[in-house]
């Protein structure tokens, strides 16, 4: 379904350098229509430099890049007409009212009668639950209020894309999971491109996601690819009197590439690799128990999170720069 | 959605333009800046004319314009720059520059609406309305009225004066990052100027010599009295002056990264 869609943005060695120092390295991004695409990365990884680029408001020091086939240099104002956009610590105009925020929002790309005009207002206070304090000053208004109405305005023009630069960063528990359902129903009607460092969030609503390190794209992809394509399968058994003789049997089995044991509290502890995912659930357990004085006290697939990947990304990474 | 049909899309160019000198706009004259801001030059301005004149009955007509300007000319630059020297920065620094121009509103577009604001707010407050007041202050006070054609002749003058130091903060403010290094230079210039003026040749090309002349009649006292001025060129300097921070302001915003 992803692989059809059509892509939104495109970047092809999108590259800045600040005053000698580079900031963003050959960035080639493939977002498709309407997925919620995560740019993770470590603090000064380069989201917020991409960000930036996308939306014009820096200019790339080599390469470039198209969103809905505008080029994001030349084509800046276009681009921006079809995009909304949340900045990392949303700063409005402190004296005006939520509700003025997004009538002086919506009048950059609509026009229309104070019905209309009010009536999308409404609407988009609603989708944020700002209607209580839609006319209060924004001074006075809490992170996550203030984060919410960040996202009001940037769909107050119903954009084909979102990008959202740390949308839950600054935010606590309630306020993130406010957030993130806002973004799976935003994701019906918009691609949703956003930053975060946050792993758990983007477990929890993205598709696809983007590793940047020092600037660097470490790897790009859907996340249940990205995690079943680093190590594969495998499943942790903790054993007890295992032969070596059990161990050279599974190893005949061509859906078992390989077994690494540690000794663990009296039992040995096998990490046993798998390439056949269908084999590993009808035979495995059975092969282990064909010697009658093994005993068996854990058997379970491991289960990776997107942070075991992100850091072992990161890690390799690193690595690779020393 | 049906309600939502009546919104139609905005083709306009200028439209961003448009939306960004609302808001310069509604900010000044919603609050009471404006007020303070004229009450203060009406009182520099015409309240010293006036005490002045009642003072020595014998003043000349001349002689009170020439108080009226001098006092409008000279001292309204510096609330310009205070007023000025946050327009830009004031927005770098808090980030609302990097939201707003997320919106499709050219960077050509920001800066004239910021020009273009901010010169309606202060010459209607510095100059405008204290100038219809001294019009009928000189009327009052020597039963002289003056040509009106010349007399407006005249606040075009002070304003072109305006004009210059509010396009020379505006640039500075696409270039500095702090409103004390906006400031700054402008203040100095105000006031270095009376004695720039003795370097041969610098009356026709700084704005100063539009309200204040050593050794005679400034240039504005003279086209409001019908005299002919020593000169007309600082007019044509000061207004090129006026162009060149305005292009040099949207040249440097467009090549920054925000």
């Amino acid at each position: 379904m992803t692989e059809v869609n059509p892509i939104v943005i495109e970047t092809h060695n999108l590259s800045k350098n600040y005053d000698g120092v580079q900031a963003l390295t050959n960035l080639n991004l493939k977002v498709r229509k309407n997925s919620i695409f995560g740019f993770l990365g470590p603090n000064g990884a380069g989201k917020t430099t991409t960000i930036k680029l996308l939306l014009g408001l820096i200019n790339p020091t080599e390469g470039g890049g198209v969103i809905f086939d505008r080029n994001i240099t030349r084509e800046s104002i276009q681009v921006r007409q079809r995009v909304g956009y949340l900045p990392q610590n949303p700063e409005f105009y402190e004296n005006m009212t939520a509700r003025q925020i997004l009538e002086f929002s919506l009048k950059f790309y609509y026009q229309g009668s104070h019905e209309a005009i009010q009536n999308r207002i409404e609407e988009i206070l609603k989708l944020v639950e700002l209607e209580d304090k839609a006319n209060r000053p924004i001074k006075g208004y809490s992170g996550g209020e203030r984060q919410r109405l960040g996202i009001g305005q940037s769909v107050i023009h119903k954009p084909d894309l979102l990008i959202l630069d740390e949308p839950t960063a600054s935010l606590d528990p309630i306020g993130r999971h406010s957030v993130l359902n806002l973004m799976t129903k935003l994701q019906e009607e918009t691609t949703i491109f956003y930053s975060t460092h946050i792993l758990d969030d983007v477990q929890r609503v993205s598709d696809t996601v983007a590793i940047l390190n020092h600037g660097k794209l470490v790897a790009q992809g859907a996340i249940q690819e990205l995690i079943a394509g680093k190590e594969g399968i495998i499943y942790t058994v903790k054993i007890k009197n295992a032969s070596e003789r059990i161990q050279k049997s599974l190893l005949k089995q061509q859906w078992i590439t390989d077994i690494q044991s540690e000794i663990s509290e009296n039992a040995q502890k096998w990490y046993i690799n798998i390439s056949d995912e269908d084999q590993a659930e009808k035979n495995l357990l059975r092969l282990l128990l064909k010697d009658d004085n093994v005993s068996i006290t854990e058997f379970y697939r491991k289960k990776y999170e997107l942070e075991d990947i992100f850091l072992k990304v990161i890690e390799e990474d690193e690595d690779v720069s020393k | 959605m049906s309600q939502n049909e009546q919104l139609v899309p905005i083709k306009s160019k200028w439209n961003g333009f448009l939306n960004i000198l609302f808001i310069e706009l509604n900010d000044w004259w919603k609050g009471s800046d404006w007020l303070v801001m004229t009450l203060i030059w009406i009182g520099i301005g015409n309240g010293i004319t006036a005490l002045t004149a009642l003072g020595a009955p014998d003043i000349d007509l001349p002689t009170m314009i020439n108080i009226f300007f001098l006092f409008l000319g000279f001292f309204p630059p510096i609330a310009t720059i205070l007023v000025m020297q946050d327009s830009i920065v004031g927005e770098k620094r808090s980030g609302t520059i990097s939201w707003l121009l997320s919106k499709p509103v050219s960077r050509r577009s920001f800066i004239l609406a910021k020009w273009l604001g901010n010169s309606i707010n202060l010459l209607t407050c510095i100059v405008l309305i204290p100038c219809i007041i001294g019009y009928l202050e000189f009327f009052l006070l020597t039963g002289e009225l003056l040509s009106l054609s010349n007399y407006l002749a005249g606040i075009g003058i002070v304003t072109i004066n305006q004009l210059f130091f509010i396009g020379l903060t505006l640039y500075l403010g696409t270039v500095m990052e702090t409103p004390g290094g906006v400031a700054a230079l402008p203040m100095i210039f105000n006031f270095a100027q009376q004695f720039l003026q003795s370097i041969p040749y610098a009356i026709y090309v700084l704005p100063m010599s539009l309200i204040l002349n050593q050794t005679g009649n400034s240039i504005v006292v003279s086209i409001i009295l019908n005299q002919t001025p020593f000169t007309l060129i600082p007019i044509l300097t000061t207004s090129l002056f006026v162009i060149l921070f305005l292009l040099l302001a949207i040249w440097k915003f467009e090549n920054t990264d925000l």
